[in-house]
């Protein structure tokens, strides 16, 4: 899941940062939408400015037109020679009156040359009377005009904004000046209509701090004068204010002031431009502006679906590598290992927990099998099988060994008729004894008790690569570990076919308290098993008739049917089945898997070999287990049918003779790679490989052959290397052909 | 006893018969630099004046030196009071004078002749000159007891600008158009003369006033920046 997990968190992070790109990517997009709007304000201020030039210019033309009037001329002409100045200005009035109807300006204004109204119009072409006389001389704009100079300027009158333009008024005669004309232009509504036609954008003009005017009413001008005393300087400094984010509401402007050029510049008269601000800031702004063309038009839905769909196939290949491929494998294993077609579940096809999922349930059946006792089950490793009887102590399994090898040779070559069950292969559980002296530290775990004098070598089709080798544990450092020896759980795979010897042991295994490390379902008892005998040598506790001794490497004939109506025996030879059924146990494990995991129970046949279980001799017998391999729970009854014993398969010979027994150079060649294996396994298992010399392991190796050739009188020693509780481990089996 | 009396008499015929300080008068000529004889420059507008094409430009109504103050401070006998009153108009969107000097003690009354309210104040002196609105017709009279220069500002245009000089010496005199001054009656002494524009000390000199009139000439060099 290593892979799956890093794709996980690749996943996690990349949501994360599409996330995090997702409400960060509009912040820049907005960040930006922002300045050009800003940069547009600032074109709209410019052409408005530039608009506002245009005008001024304009309105100083038309008051160097209107002052080249010679009406007006003539009037003030009379007007500074001291002319009655009423006559003058009703003139003066009637024609500002005809000007202004074309004009509409807010105030056309006559003055002698000492700066006094002489007439003056407004916009409705109403004379004002009252301001005849009035002095204006004080305007700056006026008084150029007076020495001869065109201009306009912008001042507020008490709370109206005038932009003005003034020019002189020389005599007829051109040889003085008489006077000057005066024009003003309210900014207000009007103008503020023509500049938001002109540039698109509201316009508001604000005297005072005061709204004067503006095109448009919305609600957010009302915070445009805070908002203009906060930049007056800037806008003093500058010409005009930068982009100011008004909000009112829903409303949201930007706005820009700029001061008015003249005068009303100093009497905070101030032309402001509203924008309104685009919405779609923020991931959620850009989500509600989006509309179905957006997703229509060129949008990369392919491109989305491609990194969707590698998305997904990256997640499910990696979730198929690392847990769906090793788990469907594991289930496999499983269910192979529960249908008796293998006795350990094959780790290294597995990665990772799966491999230490399949290690612990080797584990775990290698520590039932050490658990059980040592019970000789001979025969198929059916449901109605005897349980395996698991051993406490090592004790008692020493001790059971010891009888097993007292009577293994008054009782070699027996037969165990079980009559009521077909052929099934031999199945020998007996544990080696640990010769005095055996420090290499290899447990003789499935030690078989040699059959093979007789041919009767186990076999198994569910046997280990090494199979019918006795097991050793070479538990680590040369040390102290080197020197222990521990007794593995036979493999189940590795039944010895040396039945015809076991039968002695059997009376002396029933004597052993059993017991079975868990309660197995079995079968329900069948009626002859009351009546069966026992098996065992000289007068068995069971009763069970003593056996025939076996001749030569065959097993003898089956005998009658054991006392009690068993079935007759099988004849001598193959079984005709080789798969009995299997009763399923609550782990979904057969009881002949539990009788697999017997130490002790060699078995010969290649892995998927397909031999059935038979032994070397050929002659196939029959085994009571009833009495020897029950669990304290089961009933006798229960495995009152005898087993038959088969001799091996020739593959299983020839593989067996093969691997066990070769030349001197064979042999050095075998411990080399079993050394090799041995040290590869250890580093597997995480354990330290540097005490672990070939020569002392080879010395080892060659003294306990030497040892169990000796002891077993076989032919060979077949060693094999395997897990046992996360520790690297050796099997010894000895091979008598 | 007459000898005495004689001998008192001479004496006192005597002190009185020494000859006072002579009165003497200084006068001068104010030159102005060419940037300060042209008004004040006005707000920046979008189009600079433009001259008409027709006639040359005519010099302005109001001359700079009518905003010229010439004062001699210092000697022996400047410090006086006066306790008359003073007008200033407001009329036309100007003050008139734009610059007033008076003495200490004097009374100005600013007077509103126009049709229009304006508002009055010094920038300098908001406490003493606060903003006050001086409707048309209407007059605002501030009595000025400290010598010093109090600028005036209108609230409604800004480009009203006046000042009033109160100052403790009678010696002080405004000059012509053509920058002609003459200060009368200075007694002999060492004084300062000083040279206001529009209220802005734009000259100093020391002047060693004799029995003899003195010529004094002023040139105001030109300021480095707009005066206010």
């Amino acid at each position: 899941m290593y892979l799956t997990k890093v794709w996980l968190f690749v996943l996690s992070f990349a949501l994360a940062g599409a996330l995090a790109l997702a409400l960060l990517v509009p912040r820049p997009a907005v960040r930006e939408l922002e300045r050009e709007e800003s940069l547009r304000l600032g074109h709209v201020q410019h052409a408005a400015q530039l608009l506002l030039k245009v005008d001024a210019r304009a309105k100083m033309d038309y008051a160097s037109h209107l002052a080249a009037d010679a009406f007006l001329a003539g009037a003030l002409e009379e007007t500074a020679r001291g002319a009655s100045d009423r006559a003058l200005h009703q003139t003066a009035l009637e024609r500002l009156r005809v000007f202004n109807e074309r004009l509409k300006l807010a105030f056309l204004v006559v003055l002698d040359t000492h700066g006094r109204v002489l007439a003056r119009v407004t916009e409705s072409g109403e004379g004002d009377a009252h301001a005849y006389g009035d002095s204006m001389a004080g305007f700056p704009v006026v008084a150029d005009a007076l020495r001869g100079y065109r201009g306009e300027d912008a001042f507020a009158i008490g709370s109206k904004l005038y932009r003005v333009a003034a020019s002189p008024v020389v005599s007829r005669a051109r040889d003085r000046y008489v006077g000057a004309l005066v024009i003003g232009m309210e900014a207000g509504g009007e103008l503020a209509k023509r500049m938001h036609e002109s540039l698109d954008a509201d316009v508001a003009f604000f005297l005072r701090g005061r709204l004067i005017a503006a095109s448009a009413s919305p609600p957010a001008l009302s915070a445009l004068p805070d908002l203009l005393a906060r930049h007056a300087e800037e806008a003093q400094k500058n010409g005009r204010t930068g982009a100011l984010a008004l909000e009112s509401g829903h409303q949201r402007f930007w706005a820009m002031a700029t001061p008015i050029a003249g005068e009303a510049a100093q009497q905070d008269a101030y032309y402001v431009l509203l924008l309104p601000r685009t919405e779609g800031t923020g991931l959620g702004g850009f989500l509600s502006a989006t509309t179905g063309e957006d997703l229509k038009s060129a949008f990369p839905w392919a491109l989305v679906a491609v990194v969707a769909i590698l998305a997904l196939v990256s997640a499910m290949v990696l979730l198929w590598y690392e847990s769906e491929g090793p788990l469907g494998r594991l289930r496999d294993e499983t269910a192979r290992l529960a249908a008796g077609e293998m006795s350990r579940i094959d780790d290294r096809l597995l990665r990772g927990r799966f491999a230490a999922l399949a290690r612990s349930i080797n584990a775990a059946l290698d520590r039932w099998g050490r658990a059980a006792s040592g019970p000789i089950a001979v025969g198929e490793p059916a449901p109605t099988r005897a349980a395996q009887t698991p051993a406490r102590e090592r004790g008692e399994r020493s001790e059971r060994i010891e009888r097993i090898e007292r009577g293994e040779r008054a009782e070699r070559g027996e037969r165990i008729d079980r009559p009521d069950r077909e052929p099934s292969r031999p199945r020998v559980q007996a544990e080696t004894p640990i010769p005095a002296g055996f420090d290499l530290p290899m447990a003789a775990g499935e030690a078989a008790p040699l059959a093979a004098p007789r041919g009767a070598a186990a076999s198994s089709r569910r046997a280990t690569p090494a199979g019918g080798l006795p097991q050793f544990r070479l538990d680590g450092g040369p040390d102290p570990d080197l020197d222990k020896t521990d007794i593995n759980p036979p493999s189940r795979d590795r039944r010895p076919a040396a039945l015809a010897e076991l039968p002695s042991t059997l009376p002396q295994l029933d004597a052993i308290p059993l017991e079975p490390p868990m309660a197995l379902p079995l079968p329900p008892p069948r009626r002859d098993r009351e009546q069966r005998p026992a098996v065992g040598p000289g007068t068995p506790p069971l009763g069970l008739p003593e056996l025939p001794p076996v001749p030569g490497r065959g097993l003898a004939p089956p005998p009658p049917a054991a006392a009690g109506g068993a079935p007759p025996p099988l004849p001598e030879g193959r079984p005709e089945s080789r798969s009995a059924p299997r009763q399923p146990t609550a782990l979904g494990l057969g009881v002949a898997d539990f009788l697999g995991a017997q130490p002790l129970q060699p078995s010969a046949a290649a892995p998927g070999s397909g031999a059935s279980p038979a032994g070397l001799g050929g002659g196939a017998r029959e085994l009571d287990l009833a009495a020897t391999t029950l669990p304290s729970t089961t009933r006798p009854e229960d495995f009152a049918d005898k087993t038959l014993v088969q001799p091996p398969s020739n593959d299983l010979v020839s593989q067996t003779v093969r691997e066990g027994g070769g030349s001197a150079r064979e042999l050095e060649s075998y411990y080399r790679k079993i050394y090799q294996d041995f040290v590869d396994l250890k580093r597997k298992c995480g354990e330290p490989t540097e005490n672990v010399t070939y020569e002392k392991f080879v010395a080892k190796l060659k003294d306990n052959r030497e040892q169990l050739i000796r002891k077993f009188g076989c032919k060979s020693v077949r060693f094999q290397v395997y897990v046992k509780d996360g520790r690297a481990a050796l099997k010894a089996t000895p091979v008598r052909e | 006893m007459r000898i005495v009396t004689l001998l008192g008499v001479l004496v006192l015929c005597a002190a009185t018969t020494v000859p006072a300080r002579a009165a003497v008068s200084v006068r001068g000529t104010v030159v102005l630099p060419s940037a300060l004889r042209a008004p004040p420059e006005r707000s920046a507008s979008f189009w600079p004046r433009i001259e008409n094409g027709i006639l040359p430009i005519a010099p302005p109504p109001v001359s700079p030196m009518s905003e010229v103050v010439v004062v001699l401070e210092g000697g022996p006998t400047t410090t006086s009071s006066w306790a008359g009153n003073v007008v200033m108009e407001i009329v036309g969107a100007d003050l008139s004078p734009r610059v007033l000097p008076v003495l200490v003690g004097t009374t100005v009354e600013f007077k509103n002749t126009d049709r229009l309210t304006y508002t009055l104040y010094s920038p300098d002196n908001a406490s003493f000159f606060a903003k006050e609105e001086t409707p048309p017709g209407k007059s605002r009279k501030i009595k000025f007891l400290t010598p010093s220069v109090v600028l005036l500002r209108v609230d409604e245009f800004p480009h009203m600008e006046g000042a009033i000089l109160v100052m403790q010496s009678p010696l002080y005199a405004r000059p012509e158009d053509n920058g002609h001054f003459k200060i009368e009656g200075v007694s002999e002494g060492h004084y300062k003369l000083r040279v206001f524009l529009r209220g802005n000390l734009v000259y100093e000199q020391s002047v060693d006033v004799g029995r003899v009139s003195l010529e004094v000439p002023v040139k105001v060099p030109a300021p480095s920046r707009r005066t206010e």
